[in-house]
């Protein structure tokens, strides 16, 4: 469930914008690896990781902002993109695996 | 495309980072000193973290508690120890049971080398042993 919620949800923008148009764009994936990277940030349990997180957060915003004003692609931004958002993906699904399935902690009991 | 790549290699050292803390924890170098008590799932498979938590927590309040007290009984004897040619009598509060001694000898029986520097400090300390 958590897997559902924390990891996936954030990147429904990107998986539908590869639905609809068959491709995905720079300034789409960048700005999505900044906020999968806030997201991250405020999910995880981690002092590192949540520092890390929002450290490459704004790093990824402020490259939004670049790619705006310039209104240019810049090379390799799609792949280094999407390797960054594997990355986030890879990094909470292990602090996720621990907590849920090794820990026993419940994800969330709704009332 | 500097940015872009700072932030790419930071996520990747960030993974590697997770990582290592992953091969940590499931070694076991940061688990309490009580460990991993498994009291089984509840129907979705989830331990039922009300009832055993408590529970858990309890355990450990009273081990804790029956600890300190063998502390304190394990220091008033070592206060009054008789040292005797024939016999050394150790003496315990009144009230004191006969579970607490055994479970303060057998955890003495754990760390021998308290006893004996225990036992060194007190020789000069003899007295005749009392019929």
């Amino acid at each position: 469930m958590s897997l559902i919620f924390l990891l996936v949800f954030p990147l429904l923008p990107l998986l539908f914008e590869f639905w609809v148009s068959g491709t995905v764009t720079e300034p789409s994936a960048i700005v999505v690896a900044s906020m999968y990277a806030f997201s991250i940030a405020f999910a995880t349990r981690l002092k590192f990781v949540f520092a890390l997180a929002l450290l490459i957060g704004v790093i990824f915003a402020m490259a939004f902002g670049a790619i705006v004003i310039r209104a240019q692609s810049l090379s390799h931004a799609l792949p280094l993109s999407i390797l960054a958002i594997l990355c986030f993906f890879g990094t909470h699904a292990l602090e996720r695996y621990k907590i849920h399935v090794l820990d026993g902690d419940p994800f969330f009991i709704l009332k | 495309m500097m940015l872009v790549t700072t932030g790419a290699v930071l996520s990747v050292l960030m993974l590697g980072g997770t990582f290592v803390w992953f091969v940590q924890e499931l070694r076991g170098s940061k688990r309490s000193v009580y460990g991993r008590i498994d009291l089984g799932k509840d129907d979705k498979g989830a331990p039922d973290d009300v009832t055993e938590r408590a529970t858990i927590e309890a355990l450990l309040e009273r081990a804790d508690a029956v600890a300190q007290k063998s502390r304190a009984l394990a220091e008033q004897a070592i206060q009054n120890i008789d040292w005797g040619k024939e016999e050394i009598v150790l003496r315990f509060p009144t009230g004191t049971s006969l579970e607490q001694i055994e479970f303060l000898f057998l955890s003495a029986m754990t760390a021998p080398t308290r006893l004996s520097r225990a036992s060194a400090k007190k020789p000069s300390q003899v007295a005749a042993p009392k019929s």
